[in-house]
């Protein structure tokens, strides 16, 4: 029977130094990366809102007063059942000079048919199909040629908006002219089933408050090719999307590389439907992980040399990156078997400390997240979830990841992903792309 | 031999055991006398046009046995099968042994029609009495024939000749007649795509923007590049003065279609207004009435070949009438008092002759003209519609015995028999208005706009 008082007393016992060896990794890394400085970051960025505000709306006024025209662009395979919606969603924002452009890359349902009509009838401005599937990062170039506005925004058609969204993400091209690009704030529209439920709570952590931090700190590496906004000069500079998965990882690295600055946007609320199993999220975020080691350690490698046009914040965005994502996840099994062989007498009371000590961090990320959101309401909802994150993040997502790193390392996968028509991929590895 | 036959025949007359040939070469040869004389007639004209003009001017005859008299065409005019198929064939004048047993059937089929055939109150009743017993006299189907001259691209034998030249369409609407009262059989031998304005089956079809109709577009496959991804018109692979396509993202040459690139679909520009679309829009232009439509929007019509059914082969024999209920077939026609147009002419010219005799005329003329309506923008039920309102508008100002007919959704004619100059000036001015108000409060043709004209008759 586990003793409560027992289980408290030998912890108080032992003493700060014994825990903090047993939980060198937490104290370390998660709880400094992801709580203290996180918190502490955002805290100043709270504290610093009213001169943001400011600045915020003069840009606001300089977006209104150039009126600019903006191309809207979605490309995908399947997507027809989302069309309609997306457009309906785009019809009620606030900024309306936009054309849309839906790609349609060799769907075989009723996309043609549905992208056709509301065409004629004037609901999007271009409907582009290609009958041979060519993959996202195509569908998304040919878009791209035929984009007449200043800005582009990247959307996938399964999205939805917040009235102020398109409007909010075009503010800050309007801050510093050096901004080329700006990532939305997706969030997961109806967390109905427990993956959804532990999706949404993992978007608000590492999406809505992760990415103002690494944004301050002008690490952000990544515009969501959910909803993402660019400059379309500086998106043909630097000749648009190369082929995928993660490609939207790729696109923002590559517009850093250029000398481009990239920030996230949190108040561009979009909201997107996530796998609603755990195996399609498994499928999900093993595409993402493969991703971070063919672009991140092989594509983009680089960064990390020093070379004619190394940037500091660029190098220090990859390393945070691979260090986080990548280092970390290996690092971790080596200090389940410190654990393990150290102080394997005292795992029933380890194991539930270390629970507990990740309870108690996600809490305390969970209330920095409620000041800061638009939806507390809602939100408060997945709050009795947040202990779950321990197995989500901790097991189930570390054991996709790890492993999706090592048959990318080894196998590159990411290259037999039918996620990309193999023809593409083939030729992709052929010139190491 | 008929002695008057003899006596009146500007050309000689032949006969065959017992059955007398006259000849014919131009129109104004017939005189119906001498047609009435002899037994059957052989066609020998300089031209088919005059051949043509023979034909018409017997058929339209308003007796049985006139309209009905067997002809032949002289062998000079063997070869041109559209005469032949307009007439009971080739007669020879020095062989006319066939002819002759051929005119003979004719006759006796010709015998078993009442002696008083029913009259019909509708010109589509009416020839579809007459063809009827055409094709009953003659004991054959109706074969359409092609002619690239015909406004349907097809003639129907002996129909045709009852309507004004390019007026084939209008046989369509006789043998429908048929068709449902029972009297024909038919079996589709083509299917054409009708103006919806004038029926013509002359029309080009064209690929057009389908932002500003324009017909100068370019089509142009697109091109994707696999290594790379990127994908856009071939001519941005092209470069000057240099072969085979080079990528403007990653500058490789595209070696091999299927290996390192494929063409997945093509798209258009627009040279006048610059827009781009993967679906260009088929319009149609009617060679005609220079009317343009979508595609879709042409009437698909079916031509048939046709044949008596026992019920038509009894109603000729028994001279009984059409069903007055099937008559109003015709948008705007269905309405009692709508005449249709070649009737409106008629009546027209026969009020004109009236009114010559008089000391004070007071007919008036009047044409109703919906200018801007697109009518691709409606259904033919909504056409229907329109046209009989417009038509039950005007009637509401007509005396009992003025006249109207329509010539289409867009175009309405009137005539007006007794009225003063000042009551048509006023009429003019509220028919205006109504019309006007019918079309802006039913129609979303902001465009469409009446114009009512009216004259005096005798002007």
């Amino acid at each position: 029977m586990f003793n409560l008082d027992e289980f408290f007393g030998y912890w108080y016992s032992v003493g700060i130094w014994k825990i903090s060896r047993v939980f060198w990794y937490f104290l370390c890394f998660e709880l400094v990366r992801y709580t203290l400085i996180d918190t502490f970051i955002l805290i100043h960025y709270k504290l610093t809102d009213k001169q943001r505000k400011r600045r915020w709306e003069a840009a606001r006024q300089a977006l209104w007063n150039e009126m600019p025209f903006v191309s809207i662009i979605a490309p995908g395979k399947n997507e027809g059942k989302h069309i309609y919606k997306l457009v309906k969603s785009l019809n009620e924002q606030t900024y309306r000079n936009v054309e849309i452009i839906i790609v349609d890359d060799g769907s075989d349902d009723k996309t043609p048919i549905i992208g056709r009509s509301l065409e004629k009838a004037g609901m999007i401005d271009l409907f582009l199909r290609n009958d041979a599937r060519g993959g996202k990062a195509s569908g998304a170039n040919l878009a791209l040629r035929y984009c007449k506005g200043k800005y582009v925004l990247h959307m996938d058609a399964d999205c939805s908006f917040d009235f102020h969204a398109v409007e909010n993400i075009l503010v800050p091209f309007y801050l510093d002219n050096r901004i080329a690009g700006v990532g939305g704030n997706v969030k997961i529209r109806e967390a109905d089933t427990l993956a959804s439920k532990l999706q949404a709570i993992e978007y608000l952590k590492s999406i809505s408050t992760g990415r103002i931090v690494t944004s301050y700190l002008g690490i952000y590496r990544i515009i969501s090719g959910a909803f993402g906004a660019f400059e379309i000069n500086a998106l043909r500079q630097v000749g648009g999307w190369d082929i995928g998965p993660g490609l939207d990882g790729d696109i923002t690295v590559k517009l850093r590389k250029s000398g481009h600055k990239i920030v996230f946007e949190p108040k561009a609320v979009c909201l997107t439907t996530g796998p609603k199993t755990f195996q399609a999220l498994w499928k999900q975020r093993s595409r993402w992980s493969r991703s971070i080691v063919r672009f991140r350690v092989r594509k983009h490698r680089d960064v990390l040399m020093p070379h004619k046009g190394f940037n500091w914040s660029n190098f220090f965005s990859f390393v945070e990156n691979i260090f986080y994502s990548l280092y970390l996840d290996f690092k971790w099994i080596v200090y389940f078997f410190d654990v393990a062989i150290h102080y394997s007498r005292f795992l029933d009371l380890i194991l539930p400390f270390n629970m507990l000590l990740h309870v108690i961090s996600g809490y305390l990320q969970m209330m920095v997240i409620y000041f800061f959101s638009e939806r507390r309401k809602e939100e408060l909802k997945l709050w009795p979830y947040v202990p779950l994150m321990v197995l989500y993040s901790g097991w189930f997502l570390r054991a996709c990841n790890t492993l999706a790193y090592l048959r990318e390392f080894f196998f590159k996968t990411s290259y037999k992903d039918p996620w990309n028509p193999l023809k593409s991929s083939q030729q992709a590895l052929k010139y190491g792309y | 031999m008929n002695q008057a036959a003899r006596k009146l025949s500007l050309d000689r007359v032949f006969v065959q055991d017992g059955t007398s040939f006259g000849v014919v070469r131009h129109k104004r040869q017939i005189n119906l006398s001498y047609l009435q004389s002899v037994d059957a007639m052989i066609i020998q004209a300089d031209t088919e046009m005059e051949a043509m003009g023979v034909i018409r001017e017997i058929r339209q005859l308003a007796k049985a046995d006139d309209y009905l008299k067997p002809l032949f065409v002289h062998p000079l005019l063997a070869k041109n099968s559209k005469l032949v198929g307009e007439t009971d064939g080739v007669a020879d004048p020095d062989l006319l042994v066939e002819a002759a047993i051929k005119a003979k059937e004719i006759y006796r089929q010709l015998n078993k029609l009442p002696a008083q055939p029913g009259s019909h109150q509708h010109p589509d009743g009416e020839l579809l009495g007459k063809l009827s017993q055409f094709l009953f006299t003659r004991q054959q189907s109706l074969e359409p024939v092609p002619d690239r001259f015909a406004k349907l691209h097809y003639r129907f034998p002996f129909l045709t000749h009852f309507f004004e030249e390019n007026g084939e369409q209008k046989s369509l609407s006789v043998l429908r007649l048929g068709e449902k009262q029972g009297w024909f059989n038919k079996k589709t031998i083509d299917k054409l795509h009708l103006c919806p304005d004038c029926e013509s089956a002359h029309h080009n079809l064209r690929a057009t923007c389908p932002k500003c109709r324009s017909v100068d577009i370019k089509e142009e496959d697109l091109v994707h590049h696999f290594p790379c991804a990127h994908i856009a018109p071939i001519s941005d692979f092209e470069r000057e003065r240099q072969d085979g396509l080079h990528c403007p993202k990653c500058d490789k040459t595209l070696r091999h279609i299927g290996n390192d690139y494929d063409k997945p679909s093509a798209i258009f520009n627009c040279h006048d207004c610059h827009h781009t679309f993967q679906q260009a829009e088929y319009r149609s232009l009617c060679i005609e009435c220079h009317a343009e439509v979508p595609i879709e929007k042409l009437k698909e019509t079916d031509i048939c070949q046709y044949e008596l059914t026992a019920k038509g082969q009894a109603a000729v024999q028994n001279g009984a009438q059409v069903n007055p209920s099937l008559l109003a077939l015709k948008p705007g026609l269905s309405e009692p008092g709508v005449f249709e147009f070649d009737v409106f002419k008629v009546l027209v010219r026969q009020e004109m002759l009236r009114q010559k005799g008089q000391e004070h005329p007071t007919a008036m003329v009047g044409q109703v003209k919906i200018d801007g309506l697109l009518l691709q923008e409606y259904s033919t039920e909504m056409q229907e519609r329109l046209s009989s309102e417009v038509c039950n508008i005007i009637k509401s100002y007509l005396k009992p015995a003025d006249v109207v007919s329509s010539k289409g959704v867009k175009m309405y004619y009137f005539m007006l028999s007794e009225t003063e100059q000042r009551a048509a000036a006023n009429m003019k001015e509220v028919l205006t208005y109504n019309l006007n108000k019918l079309i802006s409060c039913n129609l979303h043709d902001k465009h469409a706009n009446v114009q009512v004209d009216m004259e005096p008759l005798l002007k």
